[in-house]
């Protein structure tokens, strides 16, 4: 019997969500520490 | 001499795992522990805290003589250091007005005299939740002169649609002018 085919749509949309996420993230981080220290 | 050991053949299933969801698998917790490390390094290389509780205070002892709530507003304590004594209450906060020169550092200490309520200083890192019977606090250094807007964002009820939590609000001038008051 032939092995399904690796869904290449799903894959294509969890490292779309990956790279958004890290985006997004990483977007929120870096203005925080422009924000400077408030300890 | 001991026995050797038999080995038992295990009932498990083999549990094939795809190439594909090995690598999701693994990029996950390579993006959790990468984020886990930066906001480590937010809090102690950086200096960026979340807000603790000063100390607590009776909400009923808040405007006794010899509270600083009593007799809220900006101190300064050295040249470009200041402590802000702040009282919120429904639907306002006193004083809802600071000037502080460019350069300045500002410790806020802010309580509830009734409900709970939000203190968050825009295009800052200060944000705290204000409870009656606490004291919270934390420190901003401001070196960007402007108008900063400090407002409640802990819902905390309305009397009407023009006076309430929404009209709950205050401002932060950070001046070029060596001056401070408030």
């Amino acid at each position: 019997m032939k092995d399904p085919e690796t869904p290449k749509g799903t894959l294509a949309l969890l490292f779309f969500f990956a790279l958004l996420t890290i985006v997004l993230w990483g977007t929120t981080y870096l203005t925080m520490l422009s924000r400077g220290a408030n300890q | 001499m001991s026995e050797p050991i038999a080995v038992e053949e295990s009932n498990l299933p083999d549990l094939h795992v795809d190439w594909y969801e090995a690598t999701w698998m693994r990029l996950s917790v390579i993006m959790m522990v990468i984020f886990l490390l930066a906001v480590i390094a937010a809090s102690t290389a950086f200096g960026i805290q979340v807000p603790g509780a000063f100390r607590r205070i009776k909400p009923d002892e808040v405007m006794a003589k010899g509270s600083p709530f009593a007799d809220p507003g900006l101190r300064e304590l050295a040249p470009g250091k200041y402590e802000a004594y702040i009282r919120a209450a429904t639907w306002s906060f006193t004083p809802n007005e600071i000037h502080v020169p460019v350069g300045s550092t500002v410790t806020f200490y802010v309580t509830s005299l009734d409900v709970q309520h939000g203190f968050k200083i825009m295009d800052t890192n200060i944000n705290m939740m204000i409870l009656p019977g606490q004291i919270s606090t934390l420190t901003a250094h401001f070196d960007k002169p402007g108008t900063y807007n400090l407002i409640c964002h802990e819902y905390c009820g309305a009397a009407s649609p023009t006076y309430g939590h929404q009209t709950m609000y205050g401002q932060i001038f950070v001046e070029e002018k060596p001056k401070a008051s408030s």
